[in-house]
């Protein structure tokens, strides 16, 4: 069975409990650049008690994905954020 | 959003002229086919008064969101993070690009595919790419985000928006159509009413106030439905027959209603009105009974469901729903759902099934309804002889206990109810 | 259900196409009692909003029970259907017949419709995905039924102009 897929029309990010490391973990993956983000207990655990205003500015484009070029690079140019551990 | 303000009679030409195309007995065929009239109908009534956009049930959970119509304006509605329900222009504030395009979803937040402009689903603007080009983030507090309908009040689940900033409470605006719709809610052993079941689109060629003026039009349904009351046996034929104790009344605001109710509690019988025996409905009737009392729940179910036109939109006709949306001058679609009750669910299917049968493109009543309309509309392109009537049962007319304007099941008290509010707005 | 099934349905490609064809010629010319008796007992007769939903739950532009299907046909006897009067002209082509699968006795065939209707409204062009359930009934020799119908419009979900003829 492959992930859970969260998507709306704006997104769609698969979702799936990794636990190939030594603890479970959240593995997310932008389905619409392959780009992959996981989330440990701890990193969880802080979004949950993360106040809305934090989330309102995650959600500002220009925060992260699309910054300036003289704000440093772009994450989606890089060629993958956080690299998937050899299986 | 701004509106035409009122001018003072007799300095606005136009005012003048609609004012004599709409007699206490008879319209004139214009206001059916003029782009003029149209364009002043979407000022001064559907970007005016209160328009219902949605039920709250289409939304239920928080950041779920729906795309909905006011007139031929695109909007979104939405139930934001704390519960609040929002009505939005469904166009970015940056360029003008539709932002949500699919009819229904769940998101905290939307983002313009043009540019990415990205708004909360209240409508605030959260930030757009590339920002050192507006001078920063901070540009972000003089920018416009989604245009928020001025005013969103919900009257039991049901919601309405108005584009004016100023006019009449919603409740003013309902007056006693707002009973209307608790006698619809009271049907439910919990109260209230759930849009649940989706929605057929039926797009008619026609004005949209042809439809709205058939939908508590007593006089048609023996002549234009007697097909399906032949052979379905259907007692709706008789409730709209010249011996009917059934009334045309006309509710103020420009919403009239047929009140069947008469005809039902002459029947007695516990949801006679929908046709249905009580012992195919058990669990339904033992519910109503367990909240209201048997002999509240009764009254209740024999009384049955009202038979509404709340101007200019939304249309209750026992077990269905209608959203009427103009799109042009002789163009409008009817939206249509079954109404479920919620806590009903074997009611709730029967329902669906009946109303399937009816409405819709190839509904067996809906289908000739549109029809007409669309007949009527070609009829009117004729000239002449220019008025049509609105004079059955003008002579019979009377005052009900309640102070209401009331005609026999068949007469066209309801028209001529309708067109006097619709000169208030127009003229 | 893309691959032709092992299994012997009895229903080969050929005559699929031939009962569908007929459906259609009959449906165009409102041959009425000849349509209707091409349904078995327990049809089901589904024009959806949505094919994923449920329409028990769901609203469909049609769902017709056998009954109904009766029921609709004999409205259209009246000669008072009003939306039916005078009766659309019409003319469809039924193409890219598939068998999909046998479930049951029942074989399972696709295909697609256009229709073009013709009123003193206009013209609509109406396109869909059709799967029929085709049932042999009176034996091997017998003749094949429509235990289902199901037309799935492109449109399905958006604003449709009167439909009442028989699609
Ligand atoms: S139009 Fe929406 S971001 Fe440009
Ligand atoms: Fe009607």
């Amino acid at each position: 069975m492959g992930p859970d897929v969260v998507a709306n029309e704006f997104a769609t990010v698969a979702v799936s409990v990794d636990d190939r490391g030594n603890g479970t973990r959240l593995r997310l993956e932008d389905r619409r650049t392959g780009t992959v983000r996981y989330l440990d207990a701890l990193e969880l655990e802080s979004i949950v008690w993360a106040p809305e205003e934090w989330m309102r500015a995650l959600l500002d484009p220009s925060r992260h994905r699309w910054r300036d070029a003289d704000r440093g690079p772009a994450q989606e140019s890089l060629p993958e954020s956080r690299p998937e551990p050899p299986t | 959003m701004t509106t035409d303000v009122t001018t003072d009679a007799g300095t606005d030409p136009e005012a003048d002229r609609i004012r004599s195309l709409v007699r206490p007995d008879a319209v004139h065929g214009s206001l059916y086919t003029d782009p003029a009239v149209y364009a002043r109908e979407l000022e001064r009534i559907w970007y005016t008064t209160w328009v219902y956009v949605g039920h709250t049930s289409e939304v239920p959970e928080a950041d779920d969101y729906v795309r909905k119509t006011i007139g031929p304006q695109q909007v979104v509605m939405t139930r934001d993070k704390t519960g609040a329900i929002h009505v939005l222009h469904n166009r970015c504030s940056h360029r003008g690009n539709l932002v949500c395009d699919a009819d229904r979803g769940n998101a905290g937040s939307f983002r313009c595919p043009y540019h990415g402009w990205t708004f909360a689903n209240t409508g605030d603007l959260l930030g757009f790419p590339f920002n050192q080009g507006y001078g920063g983030s901070s540009a972000r507090d003089r920018l416009p985000g989604l245009a928020a309908a001025p005013r969103v009040e919900v009257y039991r689940g049901f919601v309405f928006a108005s584009l004016a900033a100023e006019g009449p409470t919603l409740r003013e605006h309902l007056g006693p159509a707002a009973e209307r719709l608790d006698r619809l809610c009271a049907l439910s052993p919990a109260g209230e009413v759930e849009l649940t079941a989706g929605w057929v689109r039926h797009e008619v060629t026609a004005n949209w106030k042809m439809l709205v003026e058939n939908e508590t039009d007593g006089y048609h349904p023996q002549f234009v439905h007697s097909s399906i009351f032949s052979i379905s046996g259907s007692g709706i034929g008789a409730l709209y027959s010249d011996k009917s104790t059934a009334v045309t009344r006309a509710l103020g605001g420009g919403h009239t209603e047929n009140d069947l109710s008469p005809e039902f509690r002459r029947l007695g019988v516990p949801m006679g009105w929908a046709g249905t025996p009580e012992t195919k409905i058990p669990d339904y009737v033992a519910a109503m009974r367990a909240a209201h009392g048997t002999g509240k729940a009764d009254e209740i179910m024999i009384d049955g469901s009202p038979h509404v036109m709340i101007f200019p939109n939304l249309f209750v006709a026992e077990i269905q729903l209608f959203q009427i949306q103009p799109i042009a001058v002789d163009r409008t679609v009817q939206h249509v759902t079954a109404i479920q009750f919620k806590d009903a669910p074997d009611l709730n299917r029967r329902l669906v099934t009946q109303c399937v049968g009816s409405v819709g493109p190839a509904g067996m009543l809906l289908a000739d309804d549109a029809e007409m309309y669309e007949r009527n509309q070609r009829g009117v392109a004729a000239r002449h002889p220019e008025w049509l009537d609105l004079s059955r049962g003008l002579q019979r007319e009377r005052v009900d206990d309640d102070g209401f304007t009331i005609g026999t099941a068949t007469d066209e008290t309801s028209m001529r109810a309708m067109w006097a509010h619709y000169l208030e707005l127009m003229a | 259900m893309t691959a032709v099934p092992d299994v012997d349905t009895g229903v080969d490609l050929r005559e699929a196409e031939r009962f569908l064809y007929r459906e259609a010629r009959l449906a165009d010319a409102f041959a009425l009692e000849e349509w209707e008796a091409l349904w078995t007992d327990d049809a089901v007769y589904h024009v959806p909003v949505d094919p994923d939903a449920d329409p028990r739950t769901h609203m469909s532009i049609i769902f017709d029970n056998r009954g109904r299907i009766a029921t609709r046909i004999q409205q259209l006897q009246t000669g008072r259907r009003h939306s039916q009067r005078p009766p659309s002209r019409l003319c469809r082509s039924v193409t890219n017949v598939e068998i999909l699968g046998q479930e049951g006795n029942d074989t399972i065939v696709g295909s697609v419709v256009q229709i073009l209707e013709s009123r003193d409204r206009g013209t609509t062009w109406w396109v869909g995905r059709v799967t029929h359930r085709l049932r042999r009934v009176g034996g091997v020799d017998g003749e094949l039924r429509m235990a289902a119908k199901t037309v799935v419009l492109v449109d399905s979900d958006r604003s449709l102009p009167t439909m009442s003829f028989l699609i």
